[in-house]
């Protein structure tokens, strides 16, 4: 079964390698729109520094809903999916497998790159860890819930517009927890409270969420 | 030379099928003994395919069971789909990939291990010895059911013995608006 989610993964990130032009994507799309709010606003050294965590938060959320149609929709046009339905290791662990990838590809450079996007803002280079830090709690929580909704809109028509319809106001408590943990620790109280819970998110959805696409994947391809 | 008695290997008992409103069949059973084949004919939307997928457990019947050796394939579940090889209407082929790990790929999906030289051996028996070495699958159709049949066939050898398949008319299964055919390979 180790085997089977290794397999999994090393080939959603061949593929990933293969197609680079999607990663890419993404990652330009967060970079250019984290730049446009100091560019749109002002160099107003004092606001920046307040609205940073909360613009990179937002644009993290998007960039992620970007990404998160092509987690299952290239698989379940080819057969694949199918395939794994019907594979020999339980769903649930494929999905996990996949959603892993996923996180890999399309949230792990979000995460690496914050820090630099920060310092535009005139964050102050101390809590650059604690932002960095909520990114790589948080973003994997967004491709969890995610995999649900894509899971869940696979196959329809104007499926995009419904995905973010469907998990945008799912997303908003890592949002609330996410930016907080970095406003908290920039205001000098420490954003750990805000970090534990988002920690706590992570080991829920890492539990659950699978799961929830297992179901959600098998309604769709009936 | 042929088992045909005793309990059958797949077995299809009263299945029910009805998509939405519409009633596709209903009350449809067949029993499959191991080396027989079954083809299905139907006019369009007769619910081939979703005969096709009810008895892999793709979906549920709204009646019905699908059993596997006696057992209820939903209670089965995994030690039913190691021993199924399911080639469906889409070939399951990455074109991002090479022949080699695509097949690599099902295996591994259908809880097959299969060495890197082992999945060559199968390739070059194939004649895909040559895609198999360096670039992605080609894209000329042929190219891409050849590849599909490869991880079938791949994965039925690893798992089972394999049969010469002569097609030789059998039993009939009803069917509504078309028929099946029970066909009894002879081993060559």
């Amino acid at each position: 079964m180790i085997a089977a989610l290794r397999c999994v993964i090393v080939r959603d990130l061949l593929l990933a390698v293969r197609r680079s032009s999607d990663v890419l994507t993404v990652l330009l799309f967060f970079v250019i729109v984290v730049s446009l709010f100091p560019l749109g606003i002002g160099p107003d050294p004092e606001l920046l520094r307040t609205i940073a965590p909360g613009v990179i938060w937002v644009a993290a959320l998007l960039a992620s809903m970007l990404a998160l149609q092509r987690i299952f929709a290239s698989d379940h046009a080819d057969g694949t999916l199918e395939q794994m339905l019907l594979g020999a290791s339980p769903l649930g662990m494929t999905v996990a497998a996949k959603v892993f990838a996923h996180w890999l590809v399309s949230g792990l450079p979000l995460v690496l790159i914050s820090p630099v996007l920060a310092l535009q803002f005139n964050f102050p280079q101390e809590m650059l860890g604690v932002l960095t830090l909520s990114l790589a709690l948080g973003t994997p929580v967004l491709s969890l819930i995610g995999a649900i909704g894509a899971a869940l809109t696979l196959g329809l028509r104007g499926g995009g517009a419904l995905l973010s319809l469907l998990v945008l106001p799912l997303y908003v408590p890592v949002l609330i927890m996410g930016a907080g943990s970095a406003e908290a620790a920039a205001a000098g109280i420490g954003g750990q409270a805000q970090l534990l819970l988002l920690g706590a998110l992570l080991v829920f959805a890492g539990a659950f969420a699978p799961w929830a696409v297992a179901v959600a994947l098998r309604i769709s391809t009936e | 030379m042929e088992k045909t008695s005793g309990t059958p290997s797949l077995e299809a008992v009263d299945l029910h099928c009805a998509r939405g409103e519409r009633k596709l069949f209903g009350a449809l059973s067949f029993a499959l003994h191991g080396g027989e084949l079954l083809r299905i004919a139907g006019a369009n939307g007769s619910g081939k395919t979703s005969l096709l997928r009810i008895s892999c457990g793709l979906i549920e019947p709204t009646e019905g069971s699908v059993r596997w050796c006696g057992e209820d394939i939903r209670r089965l579940q995994e030690e039913f789909r190691r021993q199924l090889v399911y080639i469906g209407h889409a070939d399951a082929i990455k074109d991002d990939l090479t022949s080699a790990e695509n097949l690599q790929v099902a295996c591994t999906l259908a809880g097959v291990h299969a060495r890197p030289a082992q999945v060559g051996e199968a390739l070059r028996q194939l004649g895909l010895a040559r895609t198999a070495a360096a670039g992605r699958v080609d894209s000329p159709r042929v190219e891409r059911t050849r590849a599909a049949l490869v991880a079938g066939r791949a994965v039925y050898r690893a798992g089972c013995r394999s049969h010469g398949l002569r097609a030789r008319p059998g039993r009939r299964a009803r069917f509504p608006g078309g028929s099946g055919d029970v066909y009894h390979p002879s081993r060559s």
